[in-house]
């Protein structure tokens, strides 16, 4: 649904065809804005480990409980006189709490646990992959009250989430348009405009290949002693598609240091990621034959037969959609830059330059 | 040269409809567009190669709505059917791992009862019981990491039936939902490349199809709504245009039809602005109104700003309705799946939301438990079907929704810092030119 919300996020963005200037009068708005998604993590995090952590330390105390006073009946206080018969129902709940305690990593014998899964760092995580639905399930609320804040939580974090992260990548767009303007300029007598864009989307996917998911996972393997190179890109783009698996989470290793700031900047990664993977799709849709969904929801008299699209192209935009006259015209003052415009018998016209 | 000298273009005039561009400066591509538009009215348009056209026409056919439901099901079904293929072999090698660990352990477990109980009345039985506990919890602890032992038994079939189709459909549509369960997750690394490519092919699939059925949906509800809750208001509103219409009939030349029409055609309860409605109208004046506009006479539009749409956009369905037929599925997930797995209904609610929404924990997995025997094998399959069915309802929803909607992120988009103000120039209410300069090729230039 993330995904999908955010292609509506898209359609609706387009529709108020912004400027670029309205957009940086409104930058400190946007900055407070992720000021709020990080405290909203924050109060994730302090809530779930409120609810959740009690819980989890309740049973650890439990297990312990039980094995103390097994370990007093069974061992005794030293001496062979102490021990008293035990029931074989007793040694059968000793050995299934020995169970029970090493799947949740405790060692009841040897006072040492795993983290526990309500810690902090832990929790901030947790509230990242809800608001930006991937979702691991590794660790999960298991008390009412948390699956019930779970869905509160998600009901407000989401679209908040997806509202920011749009308007961030309404701010990315403009050094991608920038770029592509002069791809443009650069290449515009090699190839049709639509095969520029197409480029241009190459180019991208490049760039976020690199700094997205390659670098990352090289990171992470330096990192994860028991991840190959294979194992961290295969995290990054499940995680990144928002898929989530759980087969793999940074920092759940028993030995892991500052656990804590590593799931930090775990979150800020994921959340940071899909910003980028917002920016990819909102490139693709711009493409009018690769989006394939505007093609379907649009009526016939839109986008009847790409013989239309093959018009506007041919007429001289150079390649840009109407939306983006606007971009055209802020970035490229028609007295000082001039653009090209292949006419139709392959003359150039400079705009703005004397006939 | 003059012979190759093209003749000069003055490109300061003003566009056409004599509003200016976005950021004030006339609007050149646009005038440009009109100008090629208006010479390349259907004859100098070159011909389309007839291999292009035969590739679009079978990609229209493909993506029609049913042939859009037979790709998907046969991507997610052939996926199961791949994956299964490719952990098949690594699988069967885990699968007997997992049972003779399994069996060792239970083993391990009476022995060591055995031993304890013998050992009772033994010498140093304090430090030798302590030394076999620790041994077994060192062994359990191995078990646990690497054979997924559960500390109970293990069935074969169990085991056998992780990769059964059943799960493995569930899988796959996990995966190109990106809800992402991971009860079962490929170890394999050509395993784990073939899921990359594999969501890098189906996610976008899935986008398209659900976008696809959800506008069908949509128009369906909204056919239906109009058809059914305007019934009782087709009388009033048929009075009333018909006088709208005598009015306009007086003031043709009056180009400012649009505030005589808009209070009579069926609204929502949520927008009432005209700019609203103004935005999503297609201007086009060959066709007419449809059925579910039978009631509005035969305006023939002679301005082309008349803005009468061709029928099913008109009718918006309120965002509350929307909601509350996306809460009415959230609960039927709940009360079937709490009563099908012993949960409670807050159990089953946490899990039809944490599914929909596809954040996809998979903490609980209806028929997970019984995986291997027919009722597993049955709620894994609804399961699937709730997923695909769920996502377009929700797809259905946001279409419905989206109307509305963009009043309402104008609003948040304002708090958030998207858009400053709506009265500036070129804000929302001001974009109708961009829409309507496309639709509008007949639109005389010298009209200015």
């Amino acid at each position: 649904m993330g995904l999908e919300m955010f292609q509506l996020q898209t359609k609706l963005v387009d529709q108020l065809h912004l400027a670029p200037f309205q957009l940086k009068e409104t930058n400190m708005r946007l900055l407070f804005g992720l000021g709020v998604m990080l405290f909203y993590l924050l109060i994730g995090a302090v809530v779930f480990t409120t609810i959740e952590a009690p819980y989890e330390t309740a049973d650890d105390k439990n297990i312990r409980d039980f094995t103390d006073k097994y370990r007093a009946l069974v061992v005794g206080d030293g001496s062979d006189e102490g021990c008293q018969r035990i029931s074989s129902e007793d040694f059968d709940t000793l050995i299934r709490t020995i169970s029970e305690a090493a799947l949740r990593g405790i060692s009841p014998l040897k006072n040492v646990t795993a983290e526990p899964n309500w810690s902090f760092g832990q929790a901030f995580f947790f509230s990242g992959t809800l608001i930006s639905t991937v979702g691991y399930g590794h660790v999960s609320p298991v008390t009412h009250a948390g699956k019930f804040f779970t869905i509160v939580y998600c009901m407000i974090g989401i679209p908040l989430t997806l509202a920011l992260l749009s308007a961030l990548v309404e701010r990315l767009k403009l050094p991608s348009l920038w770029f592509r303007g002069k791809m443009n300029t650069a290449l515009g007598h090699l190839f049709p405009p639509g095969h520029i864009q197409l480029l241009h989307l190459g180019a991208l996917s490049l760039l976020l290949l690199v700094f997205m998911f390659i670098l990352p996972s090289i990171i992470f393997t330096s990192i994860e002693p028991d991840w190959t190179f294979l194992d961290a890109f295969y995290y990054c783009f499940i995680s990144l598609t928002t898929i989530g698996l759980g087969d793999y989470i940074p920092g759940d290793q028993p030995e892991q240091q500052f656990r804590a700031a590593y799931k930090v900047f775990a979150t800020v990664y994921l959340l940071i990621g899909l910003c980028c993977m917002m920016l990819f799709l909102a490139t693709m849709y711009d493409i009018p034959m690769l989006n394939l969904s505007r093609f379907f929801l649009v009526k016939d008299g839109n986008f009847a037969d790409t013989n239309d699209n093959e018009r506007l192209r041919l007429s001289g935009q150079a390649g840009f959609g109407p939306k983006y006259e606007k971009h055209v015209d802020e970035d490229s003052p028609a007295s000082a830059n001039p653009q090209s415009f292949p006419t139709d018998d392959g003359y150039y016209q400079n705009m703005g330059s004397p006939h | 040269m003059p012979a190759l000298h093209q003749p000069p273009v003055d490109h300061r005039r003003p566009s056409f409809n004599g509003r200016p561009s976005f950021t004030g400066r006339p609007s050149f591509t646009g005038l440009h567009f009109q100008r090629k538009a208006m010479d390349n009215d259907g004859s100098a348009q070159p011909p389309q190669p007839t291999k292009g056209r035969f590739l679009k026409v079978l990609a229209k056919y493909l993506f029609s709505h049913v042939g859009l439901c037979l790709l998907v099901i046969a991507y997610v079904v052939g996926g199961a059917y791949l994956f299964r293929h490719l952990e098949a072999d690594g699988e069967e090698q885990r699968i007997q791992a997992q049972v003779q660990k399994s069996t060792e352990m239970e083993t391990e477990r009476e022995e060591l009862a055995q031993l304890l109980w013998n050992y009772k009345n033994g010498p140093d039985y304090n430090s030798t019981v302590a030394l076999l506990i620790e041994q077994y919890h060192e062994n359990i602890t191995e078990a646990i990491r690497d054979f997924s032992y559960t500390g109970v038994p293990v069935k074969r079939s169990e085991l056998e039936a992780k990769w059964g189709v059943a799960s493995a459909i569930l899988f796959t549509v996990t995966i190109v939902t990106t809800i992402g369960y991971g009860h079962v997750t490929p170890v394999t690394a050509l395993g784990q490349l073939t899921v990359i490519g594999y969501a890098l092919l189906g996610v976008p699939l899935m986008l398209m199809f659900l976008a696809n059925i959800g506008d069908a949906m949509a128009r369906f509800l909204r056919i239906a709504y109009g058809k059914g809750c305007c019934y009782c208001c087709h009388k009033k509103r048929e009075r009333e245009y018909a006088k709208a219409i005598a009015e306009q009939r007086q003031n043709k030349m009056d180009t400012d039809l649009v505030s005589s029409i808009p209070n009579n055609r069926p609204r929502s309860a949520w927008s009432d602005e005209a700019a609203m409605d103004i935005r999503h109208r297609k201007v086009d004046a060959e066709k007419g109104p449809d059925g579910t506009m039978d009631t509005l006479p035969q305006v023939i539009p002679e301005d082309p700003i008349q803005m009468i749409d061709t029928g099913d956009e008109i009718i918006n369905v309120p965002i509350s309705l929307t909601l509350v037929i996306i809460a009415a599925y959230v609960f039927l997930g709940a009360i079937l799946f709490s009563a099908w797995n012993d949960w409670s209904w807050i159990t089953g609610a946490y899990f039809s939301f944490v599914t929909l929404s596809t954040i996809g924990f998979g903490d609980l997995i209806p028929g997970w438990k019984e995986v291997g025997t027919t009722a597993g094998t049955i709620k894994l399959g609804v399961s699937a079907l709730y997923i695909v069915l769920g996502l377009a309802v929700l797809s259905m929803s946001f279409n419905l929704m989206m109307e509305e909607m963009i009043a309402k992120f104008e609003w948040l988009g304002r708090k958030l810092g998207i858009i400053d103000d709506p009265n500036l120039p070129g804000g929302p209410t001001d974009i109708q030119p961009f829409v309507a300069q496309e639709q509008m090729p007949s639109v005389d230039p010298v009209r200015m």
